[in-house]
């Protein structure tokens, strides 16, 4: 189908399982047996999900959280037993590694809890984990069906289509193809481009925004006149137009030209951010210790506005998913089945619109755009929490 | 905004001239020149003469309303303009209208009850409602008011007045309008509404919480002079600046809607000059919608001054 | 001014006051079992520390509390001129409504945030007017003369956004606006904190004639005590939500006998005596969710003894003027100290 789309493998169950391994050595070694196993677990899950993609970063996270269970700091004198005069502030690579992992862990373990905590949140959470499990699981269990079935016609329709039944709970399309598999198969590829579109999006605005904010002058200048100039043009009028000329082939380049008519907005917000963030108190004790551009933006800055940019980025993903939808639709785009947009399309080419027994074939995808919309809008507020370490203190 | 059009038309990679020139080309066996001079004059413009020349000569035109012939229909685009507009004018127009009319309303009216039933339920609605695409919500409510309940004469619905019916200035027409407005403009309505409300509920918050507010209150005014003066007044302020940006964004979403419902506005022809590579038309569409938004912004800046006297004012003497 | 001992005729009566707020940590108690009495053409000025409930109890009287605060119990009992009582915790909405201003009105604290900024001085007036049924040309008149009484170019500011007046202006329209309707009690809320030194000069002297003009009575918050001794003619100290000590300026200033008002007034530079350090009072106010046992002072009090913490002290009068009423078991000592420090300057 396309390039970065993942699907549960046996392979990858095994690399998970031998990833786990780390995270449950490391907890041996320091008697937590728990967090060991739970690690092993998660490292396992990911690692059946995307293979190495899964894995190898779920070792990092699920070793920071084992450490940061076993970790004292030796140096901090409330933890340390030690005399002061007997700590040694001099620590090896080791130890310095220790201590980031520990704090790494630290994030992640609170973060958690504050995912958890707040209840719309954590329906929107589990509303894209829905999804997620669905597109990367749903298809070992549910096969695609590809292929028209002229032989699946009932004796009194004078089509396909077919109102959902017992053995397929969504129905029929005009081909006579199960819907319920190309729900399950059409919303990964959607997902993928539109969360890639977020994520281009979110890299462009935030390192054009920091940059015009933190150089000023004429780069400042000339960035915010050319976002002004971007912002006069109707987003979706003009992704139509160049989507229609430029015809792609590739999710990736369709991705990017979203991302390239879609940054102004969070750009324009990240300068002004960083302009106000600039006059705190904090970060004029960065500069007038002459700490570097990029350590100011780095280390006192980006940390203040990370909650921010996750949410823009989610809202940036939502608009592109909308965005992708709308081309397919309107026919603007090749179209590639199994997909939701397609689906809709042909639907109503077919259509699928004009009784209760073909209706399922638009209803279906759209109830699960909608629904997989609302869980990014409901997870936001978690992300919020999560990202914020003001809110997540709870004061 | 019209420089970028012209440059995307002539000059892009793969822009529609060149593939015009090489579609002649290859189906009536011209050689380069005669194709380009062929092409040129669909395009209406000279392709051997010099950009500068071209831009300017597109211009001087652009000024003078000329906006050139459609590739397919050869009718001028001026023309073309003139017949979708009043449509996306109205059905745009009335939605931004009533969406922002009542997400003020119940709004303010939110925050004045926060807490209670009616803040709750309003609160989900207009976040379940901000969070679902325009063209769901159209779909959903073909699908259900449409298909499976039948509460609407969907098919009757469709397009943008009944035909049969004489336009003019007559109630039955005018019904006929609105009933075939219907559709596109209860959707714009239900998909900014929930923006609107939210917007407003908060920025009511923080306005009742000014210390004017109270002391209003203390001078013993009447219910609804405090709302509308002293809150609603002060609590509507930023939502008017980001009027001008929903103007693009639902102009935008205009495209589906109007496709959708067949409703034959600026939106849906967009879409058809896209399908069928009518650059002109194409070219047509797009200025105009640059221009809503440019005059959209002004009319918000406008409306603001009106509302908010600092503003009107100049800042030579604030403090 | 000092009001006449013989003439006690009382606008405006407040018996056991309790008010409180609802907080996540659970009710605080922001003011408790405070009474007092106001007479006519009275000034009462309430001094202490932020967030010891002055503020509080101005919102409580007029009711305009915010939502999460109420009024627990008490009384407040307003005389109208006519004779007639009205028990304000018993108003209904629109009786309230027109109570407020004509009777009782109010100069809050922050000019800069008490005038909405989107309509003009005279849109404010005339809503004020014809929320209690004053005719147009009426309340204009009025408030170009009250406007020409605080000292401000009449028509100008009448014709005025809030944005274009300076601090000092605005200050004083609040002040004209407050007297529109000839209220009896006007309340004021820091009406000179958020000013310069000029300012505040120019609005008390503006206060003072008015005041001898048009005999209203006047609650007058502020932590600033020179302020206060200055228009005052009877002082009430409060501390965590209680009044502490309540009596005529002089008697309260010159013989304080609680040790927070000694505090408090060690704690007010002088510059009449140019020399020595200001004392400050250790600690801050205490936790009013928990309010400690005994006197809520005693953590903070150099005097405090072993009866200090157990035993809330009773409000008792003073034996040289029966109307300085205090809450203290010191008072001889303190008095002492008072007067030693003021022989010594």
């Amino acid at each position: 189908m396309i390039g970065f789309a993942t699907i549960a493998t046996v392979p990858g169950l095994l690399i998970g399982m031998v990833c786990g391994l780390i995270p449950l050595g490391i907890a041996l070694y320091y008697r937590q047996l728990r967090p060991g196993l739970l690690g092993w677990l998660a490292c396992a899950f990911s690692g059946f999900a995307c293979g190495f993609l899964g894995g190898v970063p779920m070792i990092v996270l699920t070793t920071a959280v084992v450490i940061s269970y076993a970790y004292v700091n030796k140096q901090d004198p409330f933890t340390s037993r030690a005399a002061l005069a007997e700590v040694n502030f001099e620590e090896t690579r080791l130890e310095l590694l220790l201590r980031l992992l520990a704090g790494l862990g630290n994030s992640v373990r609170a973060g958690l809890v504050a995912l958890l905590r707040n209840k719309a949140g954590f329906i929107g959470f589990l509303g894209v984990l829905f999804f997620f499990l669905m597109s990367v699981f749903g298809p070992l269990l549910i096969p695609y069906d590809g292929r028209p079935h002229p032989d699946r016609r009932l004796p009194e329709s004078r089509t396909l289509f077919q109102a959902p039944s017992a053995q397929f709970p969504l129905g029929l399309d005009w081909q006579g193809r199960d819907i319920l598999s190309h729900v399950v198969h059409g919303g990964q590829g959607l997902i993928l481009t539109a969360g890639l579109a977020g994520v281009l999006t979110t890299i462009i605005a935030v390192v054009l925004g920091a940059l015009a904010a933190l150089l000023g002058g004429v780069v400042d200048q000339v960035f915010s006149a050319f976002s002004n100039f971007i912002l006069t043009i109707p987003q979706f009028p003009l992704l139509l137009v160049l989507a229609s000329v430029l015809t792609f082939e590739s999710n990736v380049a369709l991705a990017l030209l979203f991302a390239l008519l879609s940054w102004p907005t969070l750009m324009r917000a990240v300068r002004a951010q960083v302009l106000s963030l600039r006059e705190r108190d904090y970060v004029e004790a960065a500069i007038a210790l002459d700490l570097g551009l990029w350590h100011i933006t780095l280390r006192e800055v980006l940390p203040n506005m990370i909650s921010y940019i996750v949410v823009n980025m989610i809202f940036s993903i939502r608009v592109a998913m909308y965005s992708i939808v709308g081309l397919v639709f309107l026919g603007m785009v090749p179209l590639r089945e199994p997909d939701w947009g397609v689906m809709i399309f042909v639907g109503r080419q077919q259509g699928a619109l004009s009784n209760s027994i073909s209706v399922w074939m638009v209803l279906a995808p759209v109830l699960a755009i909608a629904l997989f919309q609302l869980s990014l809008v409901m997870f936001t507020r978690s992300l919020e929490e999560v990202f914020n370490p003001r809110l997540r203190s709870g004061l | 905004m019209t420089t970028f059009t012209f440059i995307l038309i002539r000059q892009m990679p793969g822009n529609p001239f060149s593939i015009k020139v090489e579609q002649l080309m290859r189906e009536q066996n011209l050689t380069v020149e005669e194709a380009t001079n062929r092409a040129g004059a669909l395009f209406d413009f000279d392709p051997n003469r010099p950009l500068l020349e071209q831009y300017t000569e597109y211009m001087g035109k652009l000024l003078r309303g000329d906006l050139g012939k459609s590739i397919i229909s050869s009718e001028p685009v001026m023309n073309m303009l003139l017949r979708f507009l009043p449509w996306t004018l109205f059905s745009v127009g009335l939605g931004l209208l009533i969406s922002f009319g009542l997400g003020i309303l119940i709004g303010m009216l939110m925050a004045y009850w926060r807490g209670s039933l009616f803040d709750n339920v309003m609160t989900a609605f207009a976040s379940v409602m901000y969070g679902i695409p325009d063209y769901v919500i159209a779909l959903l409510l073909i699908i259900v008011a449409g298909v499976q309940l039948r509460i609407l004469p969907f098919a009757q619905m469709l397009g943008g007045s009944t035909p049969g019916i004489e336009p003019g200035f007559r109630l039955d027409y005018i019904l006929d309008l609105l009933f075939h407005a219907f559709l596109p403009v209860f959707t714009y309505v239900i998909t900014s509404l929930g923006g609107w409300m939210l917007t407003m509920k908060s920025s009511t918050m923080s306005t009742l919480g000014e210390d004017y507010i109270t002391v209003a209150r203390a001078r013993g005014l009447s219910q609804r002079r405090l709302l509308t003066a002293y809150i609603g007044r002060n609590a509507m302020l930023p939502l008017v600046t980001r009027l001008a940006i929903s103007v693009g964004f639902i102009v935008g979403g205009a495209v589906i809607i109007e496709t959708l419902y067949q409703y034959p506005g600026l939106g849906r022809n967009l879409a058809t000059a896209i399908l069928v590579r009518d650059y002109t038309v194409m070219q047509g569409i797009f200025l105009v919608i640059a221009i809503s938004v440019v005059f959209s912004n002004i009319l918000a800046d406008l409306l603001f001054g009106l509302l908010d006297p600092r503003v009107r004012l100049g800042k030579e003497d604030a403090s | 001014m000092t009001v006449t001992p013989a003439a006690p005729e009382v606008v405006l009566s407040v018996r056991n006051l309790c008010i409180s707020y609802l907080t996540r940590r659970g009710r605080l108690r922001a003011v408790n079992k405070v009474s007092f009495d106001l007479h006519a053409g009275e000034t009462l000025a309430l001094i202490g520390e932020s967030g010891c409930g002055k503020s509080t109890i101005n919102l409580g009287l007029i009711r305009l509390l915010p939502p999460t605060g109420t009024i627990d119990s008490g009384e407040i009992v307003y005389r109208r001129r006519d004779g007639q009582t009205v028990d304000v915790r018993g108003l209904t909405t629109g009786q309230l409504r027109q109570f407020l201003w004509r009777e009782c009105s109010m100069v809050f604290q922050g000019a800069l945030n008490s005038l909405n900024p989107v309509i003009k001085i005279s849109s404010m007036i005339y809503d004020t007017a014809a929320a209690h049924g004053m005719d147009k040309k009426e309340a204009r008149d009025r408030a170009l003369d009250l406007f020409q009484k605080v000292r401000l170019d009449p028509r100008r500011v009448f014709n005025a956004y809030p944005h274009e007046l300076s601090g000092g202006m605005r200050q004083r329209t609040l002040l004209a606006t407050a007297l529109l309707l000839r209220p009896q009690v006007v309340l004021m809320d820091e009406p000179t904190t958020a000013v310069d030194i000029l300012t505040q000069r120019s609005i008390i002297d503006v206060l003072k004639r008015l005041r001898e003009e048009l005999n209203f009575s006047v609650i007058f918050i502020s932590h600033d005590l020179a302020v206060a001794a200055e228009i005052a003619d009877t002082v009430a100290t409060m501390y965590a939500g209680e009044i502490i000590e309540m009596g005529p300026v002089a008697e309260v200033f010159y013989r304080p006998r609680h040790a927070y008002t000694l505090g408090l007034l060690e704690a007010a530079p002088r510059l009449s005596v140019g020399r020595e350090e200001l004392h400050s009072i250790p600690g801050s106010p205490p936790d009013l969710v928990e309010p400690p046992p005994g006197c809520r002072f005693h953590l903070r009090c150099r005097f405090a003894t072993d009866e200090c913490r157990t035993t809330p002290p009773p409000l008792t009068t003073a034996p040289e003027d029966e109307r300085h009423t205090v809450a203290c078991y010191h008072t001889a000592t303190i008095l002492k100290t008072r007067q030693e420090e003021l022989a010594r300057d």
